[in-house]
C-alpha cells in the first residue's frame, strides 16, 4: 500500500538538556546487536570480532570500542555481549549477522533500549542520586560497564570516559527515566 | 533590651557572627539572634524560658540541652504547607525570617487550659489508659477515644502536601566516620592522609563536636582552631567527602548505612533543591565517634524552664555567648559539671552555688562560689521557670537556671541497630559499646567511654590506623596533637531519694520515679516492659537522655545492679526522618516508571481511556462521541470486530528470543507440551508448568528458523518468565546450546482479528508475501515486509476467536504501523480495541488468562491436561501427576450464565449448590472471569466447580457474600463463540 508511510519514530524526541555544567543527551543514530556466544565457540567468536572490528571481545562488566562504525562491545555476561554501533544501512544489524556467519547468535536490539550520555564534570554527582554502583574513576573507570537498577528501571551503564556515561534502559519506560536523570541534575545544581 | 542573655565580651570561642542580625518570631513575638545561632541559643539571648508544655501534665518547660538529644524544646517551624512540628529548637539552624510556633497547649503558651491536667497526675499514673476508660463500654468509642485524641500528640500538622522535596542518593567510601568531634577529626585525618576514601558526617551544621563548646586546648592553642586546621586540610583532600548537617540514622548490613543531610532546612527558602537528602552509604568499615550524651539526675520539680543539662549550659556560653540565666547554680556528681561553672564564671556570671552529692573532690570552685559537697538538690521552685531550689540540708538558694550534670551516656546507637548488648562500665557509670558490632563497625572516643579530650584524640588515631591495616592502605605517619586531660571523674548518683515531688525522668513523655516504681511493682519487671508501660524513652527523642536514668531508677527499685536490670535495643533511626524523606522524589506520577506502548500516542489522539496494567499503561477503550458509558464503547468494539475486524496494541506481551543449537530440545523442557516436531513457519500454544506442577504461564512459541524460536508470555508474567527461562538455562542445563533475550522493547505487536483481517493486511504486507488461508493457514509465522520493503513478522493466532493476525514491526515503527493498518483499515470500517474488549472476546472464546492462571491451578483444572506430554520430561510434568492434582472431584474450567439472562454476574462469586447455605462447608468453586457478551447479549463467566465439565447443565448459585448478591448460574461449557473453531481457520 503505497499511500501510507512509514516513518521511525525516536523513543523520546531527541532531547537535549543542560544544567549546570551536566549534560544529557539522548543517543540517536546507533544500533544495538546482542551476541550471544555459540556453546564451545568463543574462540571462533573472538576471531570475527578481530577480523571485523579490530578490537578484543570485552571481559564482563568491560568495554571496548573500535573505529569501525564506530563501534563499542559491551561485555555483559559470560555468553553475551552487545555491539553498539553508528546504524547505517550498510552496517544494520541484519548486515551484522549475515558478516559473523553464524559465529554468534544475534537479535536485533535497537528498538529495545533508550540511550542517554550524561557528561560534564559534575556528571558522577548526578548520577550518584538515582545509581546505586559506585562509580569513582578508581573503581568504575573508563570502559566500565554494568547492569544496574536506577528508579526502578533496569540499566546498563558504560563509562566512556572524561565525565560521561552511556545509560541504555528500556525504551518503553524512556520517558520516565529521562525525568529521573533530569531530577537528579537539577537536584545537585547550585542555586544561582 | 534586645538579647538580655547575650554574653557582651567576645569570649575566646564564640561561633556566632555578633556583626549580623537575623530576625525570627517565636509565637508572633519578633526576636533578633545573629548566624551560628540555633533557635534555642537564640531564645535563650532574648531571654525566652518557657517554649513549650509537656505531652501529658502540660507543664511549663523550656531548653534543657543544645543538641539532638533535646527532650523539651520541640517547635513548630514554618508556615503554612511548610509547616513542620516537632522540631528540636536545639538543633534548628536560625536564619533571618524563621517562624516558630510553641505546641502542645490549648489557650497560650502561658495559659495552657489543659493544665489542669498537672492537678489530675495522680490519676494519670503509668499505664492508667490501660485501668481507666474500662466503663461503660460504649463510652469508649464515642467519648473516650475521641478526647484523648484530641488531647495526644505534639504540634500540628499542615494537613497539606508538603510542597518541599526530597532527594535520596547513594555514596560510597572505605571509611565511613560518624561524629565530627576530636575522635572523628582525629580519625579522618588519618584516614584521609593514607589515600582512604573518607566520608565524615556530622549532625550540626558546625563540625567539631564537644570542642566547639570548650575551652581546651590542643596542640597549646584554642581546640576550635585546631578544628579549623583540621577541616581545612580534609575540605583539600579530594579523597574526603565532608557532610555537615546529616545524620546517620541507622546501621543496616553489609555496611550499609542511613543518613539524612538537611540541606536547606537553615534557609528561609529554596525550592531549587531538595530540602533533605536519604543517603545510603556503603562503607568498607565504619568508625562511630558519635560522642556522648549528658544525662540529668531525678529530683524533685526537676522539670522547671531554667533547669538544663550542665554541659549544654556551658556550650550555649562558650559556643554562642548566651547564659541562660543571670544566677546559675550547678548539681553534678561528676568533674565535668565544675567546669561549667568554672567556664560561666570566666564569663561573667554569677554563679550562686555548687552542689556536689559526692563528699569530696580535688576540684577548686570558681572564687566567690559557694560549694556544698555530699548535698543534694531536692525541691526548685518557680511557675513559669525556675527561681530557686532546696538543697538537702535545707538551705534555699536563688537561682534562675540549674545546670544538672548526673554524668555522660556515650551514643552507642548505631552499635545496637543489629541487636548488639551493650556492657556496664563502672568507672564512667555508663553503658559502652559491647563485643559484637556490626560487621565491620569500629568505635572510638565518648562513644566508646574514653571522656577526655587526649583519650578521644588517641583513640581516634588508632582505629583509624587498625582500620587503615584492615584495608590495605599503607599508614602515613602522623602526630597525636598534644592536649590537657580535663577532669572527668564521676559518681554514680540517679535520683534524690528525699526529694517528696514528682521527680522527672523523662521529659519528653513525663514518666517519674514514681512511674517506674509503680510500673515494677505492678509486675512489668522487664525492661522492654517497663520501657512499654510508661512510655519512657519513646517519641521523638527516644530517651537519650533518660533512657540510663530510668534504667538506674529500675535497678534501685529491684535491688539489683543496672547490667543485671538489662538494657532495650536500639533500632534505626537514631533521631526523627521525616516521612517525606523516605519517600523522597518518589511522589505522584513519579512514585513508579511508567511504560508506553508504541502506539500510545495515538491513542491519545483516539481519546483512549488509559489503564496502569503492571507498569504499562494501556488502552482500556475508545470512546467515540455519544457514548456516555464504558460498556457502550467496548460493546461497540467486540461487535465491530466480530462483524468486520478490530486492531488491539499487544505489545505488552512478553516475547523472548530463543537461539541455539538445542533451542527445540530446551523448550521440550521449559514447556509442558512438545516444540521438537513444530515445523519452521509455525507457532503452537505453550503451557509452562512450575516445579510443583501447577501452571506458570502460557503463550505462543513461533519457530522462525530451525534453531530461532520466539515465545510469548502473558504481560503480568513477562519478566517472571524470562527469570525461570534464565535460570533453567543456566542453572539446570548449562551443556544445552541456547540463548535468550527479551525482544518484548524490540517490537510492536498489533493483533488484527475479524473476518476482514486477512483483507486489511493485504493492504498492508508487501505483495511478494502470500497470506491466503491456504499459503498462510492457521498458526503460521514468517517474516515478512510490509508498506515497501519494512521488515516485520507476522502471526497468525488468535485471542479473540476471530480470523486474527499478529503483525510485530520494530518498535521505532510502531506509531506509523497503527496509523497504517486504520488507514488501511477504513474501508473495512476498522475499529481499535482496548484491553476490555480483548477480555471480553477472550471470555468469549473461552480462552484462560491472569485470572484463571493464577498460581493454584493446574493443567487439569484448565482443561488443558491432555498438554502435558507423557512422551518426554519438563519441568512440572512429574509432579502434576499427584493424585491430590487429579482428584475426580478437583477443579474444572467451565463457563456459567444467567438462568435468569438480566441478571449481572461478579467475579469472585462463589458457586453454592442451590438450596444449600452460604458457608465455606459448601462452597464448590469460584468465577474468576465475567463479562457482559456483546455478542450472546447477556452476561457471561468463567470459573472453577468441583467435577467440572461433569456438571455441564446444571445450577447453582452463585453467591457474593460481600456485595449481597446471590445470582442462580447455569453451568455451560467454557467456549461461548465459535466452539468449533471454524471462524480461525478460514
Amino acid at each position: 500500500m503505497s499511500s501510507i508511510e512509514m516513518k521511525p519514530q525516536l523513543a523520546l524526541v531527541g532531547l537535549e538538556h543542560e544544567t549546570g555544567d551536566v549534560r544529557v543527551v539522548e543517543i540517536t543514530g546507533r544500533a544495538i546487536a546482542s551476541l550471544a556466544i555459540p556453546r564451545n565457540g568463543a574462540a571462533i567468536l573472538r576471531q570475527r570480532v578481530a577480523d571485523q572490528y579490530q578490537t578484543e571481545m570485552p571481559a564482563v562488566g568491560h568495554s571496548n570500542t573500535s573505529p569501525v562504525t564506530n563501534a563499542r562491545l559491551l561485555g555483559l555476561a559470560s555468553d553475551q555481549m552487545f555491539l553498539l554501533f553508528d546504524d547505517r544501512e550498510s552496517d544494520s544489524v541484519a548486515a551484522i549477522t549475515r558478516r559473523f556467519k553464524g559465529a554468534a547468535y544475534i537479535t536485533d536490539q535497537s528498538d529495545s533500549w533508550v540511550m542517554f550520555q550524561v557528561s560534564g564534570s559534575n556528571s558522577r554527582a548526578a548520577l550518584e542520586r538515582i545509581c546505586q554502583l559506585d562509580l569513582h574513576h578508581d573503581v568504575f573507570g573508563p570502559g566500565a560497564t554494568a547492569r544496574t537498577m536506577m528508579e526502578h528501571l533496569g540499566v546498563i551503564i558504560v563509562n566512556e570516559g572524561n565525565g560521561s556515561f552511556l545509560l541504555m534502559s528500556a525504551r518503553s519506560s524512556a520517558q520516565s527515566f529521562w525525568i529521573a536523570i533530569i531530577q537528579s541534575v537539577r537536584n545537585i545544581a547550585q542555586p544561582a | 533590651m534586645s538579647q538580655p542573655n547575650r554574653l557582651r565580651n567576645a569570649g575566646q570561642i564564640s561561633q556566632i557572627d555578633s556583626t549580623t542580625r537575623l530576625a525570627f518570631t517565636f509565637d508572633g513575638k519578633r526576636f533578633n539572634g545573629h548566624v551560628g545561632d540555633t533557635l534555642a541559643s537564640a531564645l535563650l539571648a532574648n531571654g525566652q524560658r518557657l517554649v513549650g508544655r509537656s505531652f501529658k501534665f502540660h507543664r511549663p518547660r523550656g531548653i534543657v540541652s543544645a543538641g539532638s538529644e533535646e527532650p523539651n524544646a520541640l517547635v513548630q517551624l514554618r508556615t503554612g504547607a511548610y509547616q513542620e512540628p516537632n522540631t528540636r529548637a536545639t538543633q534548628a539552624e536560625l536564619f533571618d525570617g524563621l517562624e516558630a510556633v510553641s505546641q502542645n497547649y490549648r489557650g497560650s503558651l502561658k495559659f495552657d487550659l489543659m493544665a489542669a491536667n498537672d492537678w489530675l497526675s495522680p490519676l494519670l499514673g503509668a499505664g492508667f489508659y490501660y485501668k481507666t476508660f474500662m466503663w461503660p463500654a460504649k463510652f469508649w468509642e464515642k467519648f473516650y477515644e475521641p478526647v484523648i485524641r484530641a488531647s495526644a500528640g505534639l504540634g500540628r500538622l499542615s494537613g497539606e502536601a508538603d510542597p518541599s522535596s526530597y532527594d535520596k542518593g547513594f555514596l560510597h567510601c572505605d571509611i565511613l566516620i560518624v561524629g565530627a568531634g576530636p575522635a572523628g577529626l582525629m580519625a579522618a585525618l588519618t584516614a584521609a592522609r593514607s589515600g582512604a576514601r573518607i566520608i565524615l558526617c556530622d549532625e550540626d551544621f558546625r563540625m567539631g563536636g564537644r570542642l566547639n563548646a570548650e575551652t581546651l586546648s590542643i596542640e597549646g592553642a584554642l581546640a576550635t582552631q585546631w578544628v579549623a586546621k583540621v577541616l581545612n586540610e580534609l575540605a583539600q583532600t579530594p579523597n574526603v567527602r565532608l557532610l555537615c548537617r546529616t545524620t546517620v540514622f541507622g546501621a543496616f548490613d553489609h555496611g550499609v548505612y542511613g543518613a539524612l543531610e538537611r540541606v536547606t532546612d537553615h534557609m528561609r527558602s529554596d525550592s531549587s533543591r531538595p530540602r533533605q537528602i536519604l543517603w545510603r552509604i556503603y562503607s568498607k568499615r565504619a568508625i562511630i565517634s558519635a560522642g556522648a550524651t549528658e544525662r540529668s539526675i531525678a529530683f524533685g520539680n526537676n522539670d522547671r524552664p531554667g533547669i538544663m543539662l550542665a554541659g549544654s549550659v556551658r556550650a550555649y556560653a562558650n559556643r554562642w555567648r548566651v547564659t541562660p540565666g543571670k544566677k546559675v547554680a550547678l548539681f553534678t556528681n561528676n568533674d565535668d559539671g565544675w567546669r561549667t561553672a568554672t567556664d560561666l564564671a570566666a564569663n561573667g556570671v554569677d554563679v550562686s552555688a555548687i552542689i556536689d552529692t559526692r563528699a569530696d573532690h580535688s576540684l577548686s570552685a570558681p572564687v566567690g562560689v559557694d560549694v556544698y559537697l555530699n548535698t543534694r538538690v531536692v525541691d526548685t521552685q518557680g511557675r513559669r521557670g525556675i527561681r530557686s531550689i532546696t538543697l538537702s540540708n535545707g538551705r534555699q538558694i536563688q537561682a534562675d537556671c540549674l545546670a544538672v550534670s548526673g554524668g555522660w551516656n556515650p551514643n552507642l546507637h548505631l552499635t545496637g541497630h543489629q541487636r548488639a548488648r551493650p556492657i556496664w562500665n563502672e568507672k564512667i557509670a555508663a553503658f559502652v559499646p559491647g563485643k559484637h558490632l556490626p560487621v565491620g563497625q569500629i568505635v572510638c572516643g565518648a562513644a566508646n567511654g574514653l571522656m577526655t579530650t587526649s583519650s578521644a584524640l588517641t583513640s581516634g588515631l588508632d582505629v583509624a590506623q587498625t582500620t587503615l591495616s584492615e584495608l590495605g592502605f599503607a599508614l602515613t605517619a602522623i602526630e597525636l596533637p598534644a592536649t590537657e586531660d580535663e577532669p572527668s571523674s564521676v559518681t554514680a548518683f540517679w535520683q534524690v531519694k528525699e526529694s517528696r515531688s514528682r521527680s522527672w525522668v523523662d521529659l519528653q513523655n513525663d514518666v517519674t520515679t514514681k512511674d517506674i516504681a509503680q510500673s515494677y511493682q505492678e509486675g512489668y519487671q522487664s525492661v522492654e516492659h517497663m520501657k512499654r508501660y510508661t512510655t519512657l524513652g519513646m517519641a521523638t527523642d527516644q530517651g537519650k537522655t533518660a533512657n540510663v536514668l530510668g534504667l538506674a531508677v529500675m535497678a534501685e527499685c529491684a535491688g539489683q545492679s543496672i547490667p543485671d536490670t538489662g538494657t532495650t535495643i536500639f533500632r534505626p533511626p537514631y533521631s526523627s526522618v521525616a516521612i517525606g524523606a523516605m519517600a523522597g522524589r518518589s511522589r505522584g506520577k513519579n512514585y513508579r516508571p511508567t511504560r508506553r506502548t508504541p502506539s500510545h500516542d495515538w491513542a491519545l489522539e483516539q481519546g483512549a481511556a488509559f489503564v496502569e496494567t503492571g507498569l504499562w499503561m494501556r488502552a482500556q477503550w475508545f470512546p467515540r462521541p455519544g457514548e456516555t458509558h464504558w460498556r457502550e464503547s467496548v460493546d461497540r468494539e467486540v461487535r465491530q470486530t466480530r462483524q468486520s475486524v478490530g486492531i488491539c496494541d499487544v505489545t505488552t506481551l512478553g516475547k523472548i528470543d530463543v537461539q541455539g543449537v538445542d533451542a527445540a530440545t530446551y523448550l521440550d523442557r521449559v514447556y509442558a507440551n512438545g516444540f521438537a516436531k513444530l515445523p519452521v513457519g509455525k507457532v503452537r500454544y505453550g503451557l509452562m508448568l512450575r516445579e510443583d506442577g501447577l501452571v506458570m504461564d502460557d503463550g505462543t512459541t513461533a519457530r522462525l528458523s530451525e534453531h530461532h524460536f520466539v515465545t510469548t508470555t502473558t504481560t503480568a508474567n513477562a519478566v517472571g518468565t524470562f527469570r525461570h527461562m534464565e535460570f533453567c538455562r543456566q542453572c539446570l542445563w548449562p551443556e544445552l546450546d541456547v540463548a535468550l533475550i527479551s525482544v518484548t522493547e524490540q517490537y510492536a505487536q498489533f493483533a488484527v482479528a475479524g473476518p476482514n483481517s486477512r483483507e486489511l493486511l493485504r493492504k498492508v504486507v508487501d505483495p511478494a508475501f502470500d497470506i491466503t488461508n491456504e499459503a498462510f493457514p492457521f498458526m503460521s509465522c514468517g517474516e515478512i515486509t510490509i508498506c515497501g520493503g519494512f521488515p516485520a513478522r507476522l502471526f497468525r493466532i488468535s485471542f479473540s476467536g476471530e480470523l486474527a493476525y499478529e503483525l510485530a514491526v520494530p518498535t521505532r515503527y510502531g506509531d506509523s504501523a497503527i496509523r497504517a493498518l486504520m488507514a488501511a483499515g477504513r474501508i473495512f470500517d476498522v475499529v481499535p480495541y482496548g484491553t476490555e474488549a480483548l477480555g471480553v472476546m477472550r471470555i468469549e472464546k473461552g480462552h484462560v488468562a491472569g485470572n484463571e492462571l493464577n498460581g493454584q491451578t493446574t493443567a487439569r483444572d484448565l482443561g488443558l491436561g491432555r498438554m502435558v506430554s507423557t512422551s518426554k520430561d519438563s519441568i512440572g510434568s512429574v509432579l502434576s501427576r499427584r493424585p491430590e492434582l487429579n482428584r475426580e472431584d478437583g477443579w474444572g474450567l467451565v463457563g456459567f450464565i444467567p438462568v435468569n439472562q438480566s441478571d449481572t454476574l461478579r467475579a469472585g462469586a462463589h458457586f453454592i449448590p442451590v438450596g444449600q447455605t452460604t458457608n465455606l462447608d459448601n462452597d464448590q468453586g469460584w468465577m474468576t472471569s465475567i463479562a457482559f457478551s456483546p455478542t450472546l447479549d447477556h452476561y457471561i463467566g468463567l470459573g472453577f466447580i468441583k467435577h467440572g465439565a461433569n456438571r455441564i447443565g446444571e445450577e447453582v448459585i452463585a453467591a457474593d457474600p460481600l456485595r449481597n448478591q446471590h445470582t442462580i448460574v447455569r453451568v455451560v461449557p467454557p467456549c461461548f463463540v465459535d466452539a468449533e473453531g471454524e471462524r480461525l481457520r478460514v
